[in-house]
């Protein structure tokens, strides 16, 4: 370990370091004035802003020159620049002022591989976006419109040839920053971080439509087995998930989600605004979430344990939330892809097909939790594998019932196939109307008030 | 020209704004704010250096970034200002205040003082004499407001009104505390607001230092609003919502916050009909003692009392006025040292409905004032010049008073008297008019030497008493009266205590049924 003096020594040039003590020098007429704090400008290296024209390469050409200085920050002034994918690597930050747009461009082919993305990241360490601006993806170009709703593009495969499919892709990234920007519009996912570790999202918006009128499939925070996660003082409103953990594919078979805390945040959205899975390929340990305002969510805090994987460790503290159909923000009516307002608590574990491996779910604690609903509480693990100790604690429900007629006397699994061979996943729409625990041992209900 | 530049500021200095604290800055600043949302936006950049400056308006896409050492200094002349607040900004979008540096209100040359040197506001008739509010946003849309301090304020700190989309995130409020320095300095009040994230900041204010309002707003809501991480000082509220509260306020969340001095820490006031529907507060620790307090108060009769850390009412202006209402309220973790306890008041005809308190351990002190304790009054019925009795923390009992509650929970909760224990002040917990209690792990006693019980139920229609200890010294548990029914009295530990239930008058005996208690020393099993 180097003494204060010889780190001192080690950051300033000998000549400015004082013979004695260890003061920092006083500016004097020596030394230079002050000049701006620098950075590279997108503009300097052709970017337009115009709206029309094609600013990738631009853009790309900035941070380009940053990586080459050893690192730096991109700026982006105000302007509306259009981009296909802009590719943001090491210690680079890409600052994007206020009155500036990334707007996606609306052809496919700017966009440069698959899975097609605004902003991707690979194989980088401490990247940072971060700004009062906005990254628009434009979704709406690219969603269908039926009977005046956005939709997702029929007989969509897994290789979505219609549309990006993240507005921001980043891929084993150490040390991530997404701070203050606001993200909008996206076609698909928002944010997709992808085994990062060290990730800090702060500050930043998510604005996308909800479902019934222009935001399908647009989850909003999906981390993906990443680690050493915080997400704090966010605004995400989507058409899909808020704010969801993963582990999409296996991969190697040791990818996790873990050390992931969660707090602050207001939440708006068709699907689940909390929620961990589905896509659980491996494991989920030490999760908090806390100190959020949930509205209009199909599911307020979700488990879909579907494919493997165990979920040990998961708090969730002081929320509440809306999720009545009458008080959504936007009316969707008896719409069948609207929400028809949700459970507060929906946990599940199932399985694809009956091979698969059964996940396993334990140490599960929701204190502190209020709630206006349509549902209440479905809590489903197997015969063959029960969830395990459950807490609910200070967890008030008012469940007023919503339009759709739920399958109350026998509720059913979800993930078993229903007549048409396709999974039930769907399920919190069809839960009953109480609070339904199943397959459970170690539940303790302490002060659960149901209304 | 691809090589490094400066980051681009649009630098007040530039646009002729000196440093001296007497030079009006007013115009310099509107003209950098004007070129940078001409430029569509950016940032002006405020040096080192003292301004002096009347209003201020922020438009689109500016960021006002106040660098440490630089203070925004409001102008002592309100002709200077117009509008009549420092800062401001209407229907404007992604609007931000940053930096270490300081936005000053010159508030205290606004009051007028008394012969004591004290603040006071003068009578309506004065007329305009000080600017509204520091920070005043009207109808915007993602704002940010990170890390700059803002001080001395005439009045309101940052007051945004229907604005959506709202960050506040480590800034400081220093105003002054008290009469002499800091009357009606609320800190920041969200008026008709949504998506509102507060955190980790530090409010001294001369009133509440955050509450919730519908008032000024045109909307009728106030929703989705967390608060975490955040440290208090204040005259009035810690953490409150009202008074002004035509409207609902629905998810609203707090957590991890530290108040000192107020006179009440968290605080419900229903005062103008509205809702507050989902309310959950966890892990808040105060001090609100008067022998505590961040300032020496001595003999000041205008002083505060140290206060209550849980206040919550309704009630209403006139006579005729709906009432509002209060439903799923959870706050826990609480720790307090304080001279008054808890206040939970409901009306006959609105009672305050499901209400949880859970973990709250409070050390008692008692102030100075006397309060009314035996028959403790309504806030804002009115007194006897017909004024209404707003300030009640300073009026509330010394103990956990709950009065037309339906569906109260007390658990977990435990009450200590501080030293010199009074035996004026009763009972520890009392519950009137109330339907559906429980009360759960409770542990404590009535205070040494009165006849009150520890716990007193007057009117209660279902009560489940379970798991609670008698404290040492404990005379009577128990005490029931004025028709009190379907009392249950489980599980409780009460060898401590000389006996375990006194029916007062009005009571049926056959309303209280005992089983599994641990009786008092001396009495059989």
């Amino acid at each position: 370990m180097r003494n204060r003096r010889e780190f001192l020594q080690a950051a300033w040039p000998a000549a400015v370091i004082p013979a004695a003590g260890l003061q920092p020098p006083a500016w004097d007429a020596a030394v230079a004035p002050p000049v701006g704090y620098p950075v590279w400008n997108v503009r300097d290296f052709g970017a337009a802003g115009d709206r029309r024209t094609l600013d990738t390469a631009a853009i790309q050409s900035a941070i380009a020159a940053a990586s080459d200085a050893g690192g730096g920050v991109v700026y982006v002034p105000p302007g509306d620049y259009v981009a296909g994918t802009i590719r943001v690597l090491s210690h680079v930050t890409l600052h994007l002022e206020g009155g500036a747009t990334i707007w996606g461009s609306t052809d496919l082919a700017d966009y440069d591989r698959h899975p097609r993305s605004l902003i991707y990241v690979e194989d980088a360490e401490n990247v940072t976006i971060r700004g009062r601006g906005i990254i628009d993806g434009n979704g709406t170009e690219f969603f269908p419109l039926v009977d005046g709703r956005y939709t997702r593009p029929p007989g969509e495969g897994d290789r979505w040839e219609t549309r990006p499919e993240r507005l921001l892709r980043i891929i084993r990234c150490n040390n991530l920053r997404i701070e203050g920007v606001t993200l909008r519009n996206s076609p698909g996912w928002t944010l997709h971080p992808i085994d990062c570790n060290d990730v800090l999202i702060q500050g930043i918006s998510i604005v996308n439509g909800i479902y019934a009128d222009d935001g399908p499939n647009t989850d909003g925070i999906t981390p993906d087995g990443c680690s050493r996660v915080r997400i704090s003082d966010c605004y995400v409103q989507t058409g899909d998930d808020s704010i969801v953990l993963k582990v999409q594919e296996p991969g190697d078979g040791n990818r996790s989600c873990r050390d992931v805390v969660v707090t602050n945040c207001v939440l708006i959205t068709d699907q689940s605004a909390l929620k961990i899975g589905a896509g659980t390929h491996g494991d989920f340990r030490n999760i908090t979430f806390s100190n959020c305002a949930i509205r209009d969510a199909g599911a307020g805090i979700g488990i879909w344990m579907r494919d493997g994987g165990t979920l040990d460790g998961f708090l969730v503290d002081n929320i509440s939330m809306t999720l009545s159909t009458p008080e959504t923000v936007t009316r969707v009516g008896s719409h069948e892809g609207g929400t028809v307002g949700g459970q507060p608590i929906y946990f599940w574990l199932g399985r694809e097909d009956d091979s698969g491996p059964w996940s396993t779910v334990r140490n599960v604690t929701v204190s502190n939790l209020t709630a206006v609903a349509d549902g209440s509480v479905f809590i489903s693990g197997a015969r063959e594998k029960h969830i395990e100790n459950v807490t609910l604690e200070n967890v008030r429900i008012l469940m007023k019932g919503g339009s759709e007629k739920p399958d109350h006397a026998d509720p059913g699994y979800p993930m078993l196939r229903n007549a048409e061979g396709q999974g039930t996943v769907w399920g919190h729409r069809l839960s009953p109307y109480d609070i339904f625990c199943r397959y459970v041992t170690g539940l303790t209900l302490r002060n659960v008030r149901h209304s | 020209m691809k090589r490094v530049t400066g980051y681009p500021v649009w630098n007040i200095r530039d646009f002729g704004a000196l440093p001296d604290d007497r030079t009006l800055a007013t115009l310099a600043i509107r003209d950098a704010i004007r070129s940078a949302a001409a430029a569509g936006g950016g940032v002006v950049y405020v040096p080192a250096g003292q301004y002096l400056t009347g209003t201020v308006q922020l438009l689109d896409d500016v960021t006002l970034h106040l660098e440490a050492g630089a203070v925004l200094r409001g102008s002592e002349d309100l002709a200077d200002y117009s509008p009549n607040f420092l800062v401001y900004a209407e229907d404007a979008r992604n609007i931000t205040l940053s930096g270490a540096g300081v936005i000053d209100g010159s508030g205290t040359s606004f009051f007028p003082r008394d012969a004591q040197g004290r603040w006071y506001k003068p009578p309506d008739e004065a007329g305009i004499w000080r600017p509204d509010r520091l920070v005043r946003l009207v109808r915007c849309e993602n704002v940010l407001i990170e890390g700059v301090t803002l001080r001395n304020s005439p009045s309101w700190t940052v007051h945004p009104i229907d604005c959506h989309d709202l960050q506040i995130r480590g800034i400081t409020i220093l105003n002054g505390i008290y009469a002499e320095d800091g009357i009606n300095t609320d800190g920041i009040d969200p008026d008709g607001c949504s998506r509102v994230r507060i955190s980790d900041c530090f409010l001294q204010t001369g009133d509440d230092a955050i509450a919730l309002k519908v008032q000024e707003s045109e909307s009728d809501t106030c929703r989705d609003i967390t608060i975490t991480n955040c440290v208090i000082h204040s005259s009035q509220h810690g953490l409150k919502i009202g008074a002004g509260t035509r409207g609902a306020f629905r998810n609203v969340v707090i957590s991890n916050c530290v108040i000192r001095d107020a006179s009440s820490g968290i605080g419900l006031w229903m005062r103008d009909g509205g809702s507050i529907d989902g309310f959950t507060a966890t892990n808040v620790s105060m001090t609100l003692s008067t022998r505590e307090t961040v300032t020496e108060v001595g003999e000041n009769p205008e002083v505060l009392e140290g206060g209550q850390p849980i206040y919550v009412w309704i009630g209403r202006e006139r006579e005729g006025d709906p009432y509002g209402t209060i439903r799923n309220v959870l706050i826990t973790k609480v720790t307090a040292v304080a001279d008054g306890a808890v206040f939970i008041s409901g009306v006959e005809e609105q009672h305050v409905e499901g209400i949880t308190l859970d973990d709250v351990h409070i050390v008692m002190k008692g102030g100075k004032e006397k309060k009314y304790s035996r028959e403790p009054g309504y806030p804002r019925l009115l007194n006897e010049r017909g004024d209404p009795v707003l300030w009640a923390p300073r009026h509330s009992p010394y103990d956990v008073f709950c009065r037309h509650v339906s569906g109260l929970k007390l658990r977990n909760l435990k009450l200590e008297w501080g030293d010199p224990e009074k035996a004026e002040w009763g009972s520890a917990i009392r519950c009137w008019h109330a339907r559906e209690v429980e009360i759960e792990g409770f542990a404590g006693r009535h205070a040494l030497g009165s006849d009150r019980a520890s716990i007193h139920l007057r009117d209660v229609d279902g009560a489940l008493i379970r798991g609670c200890r008698a404290a040492g010294h404990t005379d009577t548990f128990l005490g029931l009266e004025r028709g009190s029914r379907d009392i249950v009295l489980i599980d409780n530990d009460l060898r401590q205590a000389t006996r375990v239930a006194a029916l007062g008058e009005g009571t049926d005996p056959e309303s209280l049924f005992e089983t599994s208690n641990r009786p008092p020393n001396g009495e059989p099993a």
